[in-house]
């Protein structure tokens, strides 16, 4: 082997190291986001009495607890009050949260009802930060979870 | 015989170089991969930090009693629109008010925005500058700008309470915060 190939050599081994510092840094360089997503319940507990309180405007200014409260109520999720009310929610989840964030929303007349009248979310959802539940008189439960 | 023990020992520089270049690369790929492991503990560990500080941020602002609702001095988990309103005209008419507010908090930039329900055909209307602001005009309640373009944004849904309407909205409150 001449001297010029193996300068050759050392010339492709500082090209190579380049290469994986460039590659690392870029990779590093990416990751560095300017908006942060809080995995805090503080946040669930903000979004569910943003919920509870909003007024839908229209007709009678209802807001969207009696709403959902008339939906349960009324035990059918094709009734008017239940389509409208998801409707409202589905929006508001699509407005506030992310669009890689995930949730599960539910209310039904009892905590541990496994077919909540009001059931939305993108379902999986093992790992979360859960709201304090919200309660009506009557027996109503909202619960809201936000998926990591 | 000079020149076969030259050949030989170009041959072994080689074998050296090429066992080299083999260690560094595969030096390389070792060092990558604990670096993305280092990179994932590193931004847990910032995911943590920035959950306890814009969260002990963000609870300090929305309980602040000059933006926060109230009744005959019981507070409500909520923003009362018409206060937003006037803490935004003093920190703009007070500069010194602003800059303690900075210093105090930490933060760079402060609002908030109607989300729902939407106000069709406006976008970005700012309430605090505006002459007569109504639920239905304006969007945005921009208290503190955000002039030096930098830092991290955190928001968070609020609800927005309007007194003389008697209607709820909800928000979205936007902080900008350094990260140190």
């Amino acid at each position: 082997m001449r001297k010029g190939q193996a300068e050759i050599f050392g010339l492709i081994i500082i090209v190579i190291l380049l290469i994986f510092a460039l590659l690392f840094f870029v990779k590093t360089k990416q990751s560095d986001d300017s908006s942060v997503t809080l995995r805090s319940s503080f946040r669930a507990n903000n979004l569910m009495n943003a919920i509870m309180d909003v007024n839908l405007g229209g007709n009678g200014n209802p807001s969207l607890k009696e709403l959902m409260k008339d939906c349960i109520e009324s035990s059918s999720v094709s009734s008017g009050d239940c389509l409208s009310s998801n409707g409202n929610l589905t929006e508001i989840f699509g407005k506030t949260l992310l669009p890689s964030e995930k949730y599960e929303f539910t209310g039904s007349r009892s905590f541990n009802d496994p077919n909540p009248l009001i059931n939305l979310g993108s379902g999986n959802c093992p790992e979360g930060i859960t709201a304090s539940p919200f309660y009506l008189p009557g027996d109503y439960v909202f619960q809201l979870k936000l998926c990591y | 015989m000079r020149r076969a023990l030259l050949k030989k020992g170009q041959l072994e520089i080689g074998i050296t170089m090429m066992v080299l270049l083999v260690f560094f690369i595969l030096l390389i790929i070792a060092l990558v991969v604990y670096f993305q492991f280092s990179l994932k503990t590193i931004e847990e560990n910032r995911q943590e930090i920035l959950d306890t500080k814009f969260s002990t941020l963000v609870n300090s602002i929305t309980s602040l009693p000059e933006i926060k609702c109230s009744t005959r001095g019981a507070e409500r988990e909520c923003l009362d629109a018409k206060k937003l309103i006037a803490f935004g005209k003093v920190l703009r008419d007070n500069q010194n008010y602003r800059q303690d507010y900075l210093d105090d908090f930490g933060i760079l930039g402060l609002e908030i925005e109607v989300v729902y329900p939407p106000l069709l055909n406006i976008q970005d209307t700012d309430c605090v500058g505006y002459l007569n602001p109504t639920p239905d005009n304006c969007n945005k309640f921009k208290l503190i700008e955000n002039d030096r373009d930098e830092g991290l944004v955190y928001s968070t849904p609020v609800s927005l309470y309007y007194p003389k309407e008697g209607i709820y909205k909800i928000g979205r409150l936007a902080i900008t915060a350094e990260v140190k």
